[in-house]
């Protein structure tokens, strides 16, 4: 009499020193797998990384040994006056700080009015919420060169404002102004996006409840809802920030005097039109991007899971 | 009284549009018929005007401030604000500025953006006879007219020559630098080899290859376009000639189109793997910095690009120009600040700051020019410099696509003749829509 085994089910009639050598194998098998991921994954992070180490060590380099041919991979002398020289090239005091208020701002206001906007097409019902959703994802889609000029045009045109009639007329309304620069990216079609997608995953029975135990609509909002998609607010903050402290053309474009220039811009005057002081750009790169970086390694897990979660992966 | 939401909706609608047809209807109060009076006495110019600049960026911006500004501001009590915008943007800048009906009182341009922004009436007229007081040669003015007038004037200029290492041409024996393309076809082509390429055209350490074909085109005896640049010249036998001469010096090695230094890294005319190159005037603080045994006399020799038709040789003209803008509400105060600037003492001091040549060389010596060797050269060929872009109100469009036309013909991705038609196709097209 035979018996028949099912497909892949342990011989019962095989010696037990089979099993252990087919475990060992599997053993060594996903050993070596996890060994192959881990060296791809270091030399893709590596490969990732290698420009921002090449800024960071191009900013202590000396400008002759950038210039050679090839360049040593470790700076021979550590040049920190680098630093001092490029903040003494431009006002980087009055550019940091002027980043650092627009990049805030960006990110408070993208906060408060993108998630009443994502939760309101996520959780209200409305007729016109489908077709709302759809133009913002449409929004998203416009490039910002399509856009600068009919927003420069309402930002020349602010009634009231820079000398302008009630008509926006005979001025210059918002043009040089902090209003330019904060009002056009105080909320972004992506970030309601993100908002909505965020409070779509939240349960709706706690909104009834809530209702039912007479919480206004602000209410549950702000104190039922809006706390459950905690690293939501934070991803949409760090993204906000983040294209807030980057902003280089819009800033640019509305504003004329110094005083009002950002970090960015300020990075850009060590280029001239025939060369570069590549050292003292280095230098600026990487004080204008320290701040970001240090914010991601302070909030990457909630940043991760917040784009994990929103389904954005 | 209750008012239907349909009759609220419209209201609002028509309130929008008035607004809007209004705000945009009146937004240029300034009268830009009003032409320049560059003879305003000091004591009758009041109230502030605004620069915009791509130059004096980082430590020459004091010189801006201290040296050419300070001076104007205590002579005629006018404050003038200075918005500074790399040459990268300038465009964005100035475009977004025009359709907001905001825009500098003086502006600084480049070569051939001067027939664009005169045809849009965002340039203001300046009067010949003060330009011929200047007495400047007429190779620097050519980019300054429009329709038979004048829109703007030479600040400082970026030239185009030959630089050679003389210690590489000895070493073939070849004692006089070469009088004919022919002859530099040549000599590159002698000069190739060990490593060593024998003229570096195209690697972009002094223009693209835009600029590269431009410069030849003048070489040959043509010209980007007609006279009144309303019909493109560049698809014409010059044109095919410049292509050719250069797929011919590509084919014999004599340029190698391949040959491109990182960002940041030295030319590879710096790094002597180039025995022949084109450089700029704008080089020198770069060679100062990376490569100073270059700047030592006799380390470079220099030449002007031979002539293709055993006519005089040629130069390459960038540069930045100066213009007061029509909407100005300012400008006898902006025509006072452009003829401040062409001052030959504030000319001799943004040109030290700068590094770029002035327009005349009848400008006060100072170190900073004497020891730029770059510099004294171009200066003393000025005549030379007849080589530029522009021509035509509509180059702003042609600019920014002849790159690719140019690059596509190098790189074997279009055959000479289909070049020319495209480059033609692209002129007539952004002609038509002038």
């Amino acid at each position: 009499m035979t018996t028949d085994l099912a497909p892949g089910a342990p011989d019962p009639l095989a010696p037990p020193h089979r099993g252990r050598a087919r475990d060992r194998s599997l053993r060594r098998q996903k050993r070596l797998s996890n060994t192959l991921v881990l060296a791809f994954l270091i030399i893709a992070s590596l490969i990732m990384a290698a420009p921002f180490l090449w800024m960071a060590l191009s900013s202590l380099r000396d400008p002759t040994e950038l210039a050679r041919t090839p360049m040593p991979l470790i700076p021979r002398d550590l040049r920190l006056e680098n630093y001092s020289e490029a903040l003494g090239r431009a006002p980087f005091a009055t550019y940091a700080r002027n980043s650092l208020i627009l990049a805030t701002a960006a990110a408070v206001l993208n906060v408060v009015f993108a998630s009443a906007c994502g939760y309101a097409l996520a959780k209200l019902r409305f007729r016109l919420a489908p077709a709302i959703f759809a133009w913002m994802v449409a929004c998203i889609m416009i490039p910002f060169y399509a856009t600068v000029i009919p927003v420069f045009l309402m930002v020349r045109h602010m009634p009231l404002f820079g000398g302008n009639t009630i008509l926006g007329a005979g001025g210059t309304g918002w043009i040089d102004t902090w209003w330019a620069l904060i009002v056009p990216g105080a909320v972004s079609p992506f970030m309601v996006f993100l908002f909505r997608q965020f409070y779509v995953s939240t349960p709706s029975e706690l909104i009834e409840a809530a209702r039912l135990d007479g919480v206004s609509e602000f209410g549950i909002f702000t104190r039922i809802i809006t706390p459950l998609i905690r690293p939501g607010l934070l991803t949409v903050g760090l993204l906000s920030f983040e294209a807030g402290w980057n902003n280089f053309l819009w800033p640019l474009l509305v504003t004329t005097s110094d005083d009002l220039r950002v970090i960015q811009v300020g990075i850009a005057s060590f280029r001239q039109e025939a060369s570069t002081d590549w050292h003292l750009l280095m230098a600026g790169t990487t004080l204008a991007a320290v701040p970001m970086i240090v914010l991601f390694l302070i909030f990457q897990r909630y940043f991760v899971q917040g784009f994990a979660s929103s389904g954005i992966k | 009284m209750a008012l239907p939401r349909r009759t609220l909706f419209a209201a609002s609608g028509a309130g929008a549009l008035t607004l809007g047809c209004a705000a945009c209807g009146s937004g240029g109060a300034m009268d830009p018929s009003v032409p320049l009076d560059l003879e305003a006495p000091d004591a009758d110019l009041t109230g502030s005007i605004a620069l915009l600049t791509p130059d004096f960026v980082g430590d020459d911006r004091a010189v801006l401030d201290d040296d050419i500004i300070a001076p104007f501001t205590r002579r005629t009590g006018v404050e003038v604000s200075v918005d500074q915008v790399d040459w990268d943007k300038l465009n964005e800048k100035i475009s977004t500025g025009i359709a907001g009906g905001i825009i500098a009182d003086v502006i600084m341009t480049g070569v051939g953006w001067t027939q664009p922004f005169a045809e849009k009436g965002i340039f203001a007229e300046i009067p010949a006879e003060y330009i011929e007081s200047l007495g400047y040669d007429e190779s620097v003015l050519m980019s300054t007219r429009y329709d038979g007038a004048y829109y703007s004037l030479p600040q400082a200029l970026d030239l185009r020559f030959i630089g050679y290492h003389p210690d590489l041409l000895e070493k073939k024996g070849i004692d006089d630098p070469p009088r004919t393309l022919d002859e530099l076809a040549q000599v590159a082509a002698e000069l190739t080899g060990d490593g060593v390429v024998g003229l570096d055209f195209l690697s972009g350490s002094a223009g693209s290859a835009r600029q590269a074909f431009v410069f030849l085109l003048y070489a040959f005896g043509g010209t980007l376009f007609s006279a009144d640049g309303l019909a493109p010249r560049l698809h014409e036998e010059p044109g095919r000639r410049a292509l050719q001469w250069m797929l011919d010096c590509m084919d014999s090695g004599a340029i190698d189109y391949s040959i491109r230094a990182a960002e940041g890294q030295p030319s590879p005319f710096q790094q002597r793997t180039a025995a022949m190159s084109l450089v700029s005037t704008g080089n020198w603080p770069t060679w100062e910095t990376m490569t100073p045994d270059l700047c030592e006399k006799g380390a470079v020799g220099t030449f002007l690009l031979p002539s293709g038709t055993g006519s005089d040789p040629v130069m390459f003209q960038g540069g930045t120009f100066i213009s007061v803008s029509s909407l100005s509400k300012n400008k006898d105060a902006a025509a006072a600040l452009m003829k401040h600037m062409l001052d030959p003492d504030i000319l001799s001091a943004a040109s030290a700051a700068t590094g770029k040549v002035p327009p005349t060389p009848d400008i006060p010596e100072s170190e900073g020019i004497r020891s730029n060797l770059l510099m004294t050269f171009g200066l003393e060929n000025l005549a030379h410099a007849g080589a530029a872009e522009g021509g035509s109100a509509a180059y702003m469009e042609v600019r920014s696509n002849l790159d690719g036309i140019v690059e596509t013909c190098l790189t074997g991705g279009a055959t000479v003749d289909q070049t020319l038609a495209d480059m033609k196709k692209l002129c007539d097209g952004a002609i038509s829509r002038i």
